[in-house]
């Protein structure tokens, strides 16, 4: 693994300070980064927007009490009077005796795989080589048949260093790229409505970013496909999620699984873990060691060495998401608070062919506002998108809600496509529920 | 002339600032702005019955923007010295290729009115008075009822200070107090928890959290939590909503507000877009978006690219008025800006965004607009809200509410989404109350990976027909 050592040797000063004036524990998070982002609108650059960043985000334990920093003004006098400004203003608050690093035992068995998440020649991206790009994606929005109003495309890439210091023995360093593309396209609909389209792609190296020109095309073929949009009458009808918003729906359901939601007793997953969450064919797993994804990491906030594990498993609940402090405050060893590349794990059919054995229902492409209750697991969202007649997409619809709670929604699960959506960490497939609540006109 | 608060302590002399215009203008373009942000904040939670989270950060740089024609370059540095700054001024002047020369300018100060206290410093407020208003108010809140299970509170505030610096040589200096206290109460019953949760919010220092406004937030969120026990499941279908004057507003935030931001209008692509002068509501109908109603989470002294706020009027008597605009936007349609151009940070471009945004006051009263409802909703509290700019659908996440039966409030309802037509639903707006309200909340608005607060007011209103997304 490599590192940084100039920002090695700022932690070490860093925790100095810190010790120096009374901490008995100190956590560093050092980050930098640079991006770049250009924006062109119907033919021309609009804007290109260019920047270096760095920050601390710093952690105190002192006399049993705990508070955490952050800053980014990083002159050194600055940061030795932050520091020192930081530790006494510490002993004014609680004796928290939950807080305090991570035991160094979970620090052990960090994986060395190589995440493959870092371009080594991300440096050498030239500005002509960006203005290509989103040129090319506009290129390919403009090549589809249709009344366009406006097509702005874009293309934007950072590169991030990640080093966490914890004074009782972990250190670890991560840096990665990422390359993205895309465009939002708006047209002309004949009731005076300007539906719009979008689409990005992106990628962990510059060379494997997929084609800019397809992206454009996509993006002008979904805002068409909006045209003259209804409304269907409210029902009980099976609702297919597309693969690119399917993970919304999944992140309203984790944010229950936290441990702060269950030690605060808002949580519908209270008491529910080994139990049936939901149908035999939905599982969920979280895969931090995923090789290229965009949430991949070999270790968490905590410092806790990542690995895979299971969190939904043929519909038990098989994992909470309960960090050091919480783990603490329930008694129980904790799994790691956050999560990183979400997998629900591709079924066996194709969009197609799971849409072609629908009789009618609807086929959600977006999710317009909408939330769920953490204690009760009640959601409803907006919608919009399409309605499936005779196992074939229809006319596109919205203006439309769907509502359920998360304890018997899941139970609706289906079948799951072998479709997962790639440009995102919750790498979800088309997902399939039947006798969904829809409201419409 | 004393030195200003820049100057003083990051080293942003007028000499240093003029010769980082002339770095901005060196490539031609037709106009730059430097800005400057030192931003500290506080966060302090408490849970459990102690303070388990206190954070401080402070967030330093200057973004500079050059504009040539439509074209925006854009750079910021998180370090100040005159190297580093200058460097930055290059990159965001690339986008301009004209060569024509700038003369460079002197520097004139724009006074500012004050629609808030710029002489307040959140960070001479104690530790120890915010810890205990907390330990008060969790007190409070556990001893007023028995089923209380968990109470966390957290106070946020911070201090922005601000320096706008234009090309045509106006200077703008802005202390920017903020504070929000959030309450979280959980209840338990017969083996059922609910929770909910209430919070206030302004460009204001510790005296904002007088005894009636902490009682008051004890009262709401408990009461709020408490109705939950007795909610029904909400109704499906196209429904009248009648919403309860106040944080309502954000109706007018999502179905009207976002579409009437002049960007998206200049690209021709918002449902508002060559709508100005055509009626799209009842005549009792008149919204504005201010930035200068005192104190308000949502006021500003001056905008983030150094035009003086307003309070400026969407809708009069039913007709469209007004977009928001900002400096780039005010130009393309050849009118004024409207002080609406704001920016989460020095990261961050300008935008055109709202600041309050509220409804006059309309002849009906609240008991007559219910009373005129066979069956439908009354929305009370809410959590989030969405546009879709150029299909002009929206919609809003109803946490309380009543159902309206035969003219009457009857059972109360939960967890609700309501989605419309910005236009169809501005036309559908059949009464309007005499209460007007302006919401306490904080609201927190978001738009192109930009979050800026911003405040929503509303009297009681009915609306004809919305969908209402509960079960079917």
């Amino acid at each position: 693994m490599s590192s940084n050592p100039t920002m090695e040797k700022l932690a070490d000063q860093i925790i100095d300070w810190a010790r120096k004036e009374g901490a008995s524990e100190v956590a560093v998070d050092l980050a930098k980064s640079r991006f770049i982002e250009l924006e062109r609108r119907d033919g021309q650059l609009e804007k290109i927007r260019e920047a270096s960043s760095a920050g601390l985000n710093l952690a105190l334990y002192v006399d049993g009490r705990y508070s955490s920093h952050s800053t980014n003004d990083m002159r050194p006098e600055a940061l030795e009077a932050f520091v020192k400004r930081a530790v006494p203003m510490t002993r004014l608050l609680s004796v928290d005796p939950f807080q305090g690093l991570a035991e160094p035992v979970l620090y052990e068995g960090r994986s060395d795989v190589d995440l493959q998440i870092l371009d080594s020649k991300h440096s050498d991206v030239t500005p002509e080589a960006r203005q290509a790009i989103a040129t090319q994606v506009e290129e390919g929005a403009r090549s589809v048949k249709a009344d366009i109003i406006s097509v702005t495309s874009g293309y934007y890439d950072s590169f991030n260093e990640n080093l966490k210091v914890h004074s009782n023995g972990f250190s670890g360093y991560e840096e990665s790229s990422d390359f993205w593309c895309g465009a939002d396209v708006s047209v002309n609909d004949p009731s005076g409505k300007k539906p719009s389209g979008w689409d990005w792609v992106g990628s962990r190296t510059f060379d494997a970013l997929p084609s800019p020109f397809a992206s454009g095309v996509e993006s002008t073929k979904r805002a068409t496909s909006r045209i003259g949009q209804t409304q269907l009458p409210s029902g009980t009808m099976t609702v297919v999620l597309e693969n690119r918003i399917a993970g919304g729906l999944l992140r309203h359901l984790l944010r229950a699984a936290q441990g702060a939601a269950l030690q605060q007793k808002q949580s519908f997953l209270l008491d529910k873990l080994d139990q049936k969450l939901g149908s035999e064919v939905f599982t969920l797993i979280d895969d931090p060691l995923k090789v290229k994804g965009f949430a991949s990491k070999h270790f968490d906030r905590d410092g806790i060495s990542a690995k895979a594990r299971n969190l939904i498993e043929a519909g038990v609940l098989r994992s909470f998401l309960i960090d050091v402090y919480y783990g603490r405050k329930l008694g129980v060893t904790p799994t790691g608070g956050g999560t990183s590349n979400l997998v629900v794990p591709p079924g066996k059919r194709s969009f197609d062919e799971l849409l072609a054995d629908i009789p009618s229902g609807v086929f959600v492409t977006s999710l317009l506002g909408g939330n769920s209750d953490t204690t009760r697991g009640d959601f409803s969202h907006g919608i919009s998108g399409f309605a499936i007649e005779n196992g074939t997409l229809g006319a596109p619809i919205g203006e439309m809600n769907i509502a359920g709670n998360h304890t018997t929604f899941w139970n609706q699960l289906v079948e799951v496509g072998n479709d997962p959506y790639l440009y995102t960490s919750t790498l979800t497939p088309t997902l399939v529920f039947e006798g969904v609540s829809v409201s419409g006109a | 002339m004393q030195k200003g608060y820049f100057d003083t302590n990051f080293g942003l002399s007028d000499e240093l600032l003029r010769a980082v215009m002339g770095e901005a203008m060196s490539r031609g373009g037709d106009w730059a702005d430097i800005y400057a942000q030192h931003q500290q904040s506080t966060y302090v939670g408490f849970e459990d019955d102690i303070v388990n989270q206190a954070n401080t950060s402070i967030d330093l740089g200057v973004g500079i923007r050059v504009i040539a024609g439509d074209q925006t370059g854009y750079a910021f540095s998180e370090d100040l010295t005159p190297e580093s700054l200058k460097a930055a001024a290059r990159t965001a002047a690339s986008i301009a290729n004209s060569g024509a020369k700038t003369a460079p300018v002197d520097l004139t100060r724009q006074a500012l009115k004050g629609y808030y206290d710029t002489d307040y410093d959140w960070q001479n407020v104690e530790l120890e008075g915010i810890t205990s208003l907390l330990d008060q108010i969790n007190a409070k809140t556990k001893g007023a009822d028995a089923s209380v299970a968990r109470v966390k509170v957290w106070l946020q505030s911070s201090q922005s200070r601000i320096l706008v610096v234009d090309s045509d040589g106006w200077v703008s200096f802005d202390n920017q107090p903020l504070t929000r206290l959030f309450l979280t109460t959980v209840m338990e019953k017969n083996g059922v928890t609910q929770s909910n949760a209430y919070n206030v919010s302004a460009r204001d220092g510790m005296s904002f959290y007088t005894e009636a406004r902490v009682s008051r937030v004890i009262e709401e969120a408990l009461a709020r939590t408490s109705i939950l026990f007795e909610a029904k499941d909400a109704p499906a279908g196209e429904l009248p909503v009648v919403l309860a004057a106040g944080s309502s507003g954000i109706l007018l935030h999502e179905a009207i507000g976002h579409g009437m931001e002049a960007d998206f209008n200049r690209k021709g692509i918002s449902i508002f877009a060559d709508r100005i002068g055509k009626k799209v509501a009842d005549e009792t109908v008149t919204i504005v978006d201010s930035g200068i109603d005192p104190r308000l989470r949502g006021a500003i002294n001056v905008d983030d690219e150094g035009s003086l706020p307003q309070s400026t009027k969407l809708v009069e008597n039913g007709i469209l008025k007004s977009y928001l605009h900002d400096r780039i936007s005010a130009k393309h349609y050849g009118v004024a800006p409207t002080g609406s151009g704001r920016r989460e940070s020095f990261r961050h471009p300008v935008l055109p965004r709202m600041r309050a945004t509220y409804m006059l006051p309309g002849p009906h009263a609240k008991d007559e607009i219910i009373g005129t409802v066979k069956k439908g909703i009354y929305c009370i509290s809410f959590t989030n809200g969405q546009v879709d700019i150029g299909g002009g659908d929206y919609s809003f996440y109803v946490k309380n509410g009543f159902l309206i039966e035969d003219g009457k409030l009857t059972a109360p309802i939960k967890d609700v989404n309501i989605i419309g037509n910005g236009p169809e639903s501005l036309a559908r707006i059949t009464m309007v109350g005499d209460d007007f309200a302006m919401d306490e909340g904080g609201w927190t608005c978001g738009k192109g990976g930009q979050s800026v607060p911003v405040s929503l007011g509303l009297p009681t209103v009915l609306v004809s027909g919305i969908t209402v997304g509960g079960a079917a």
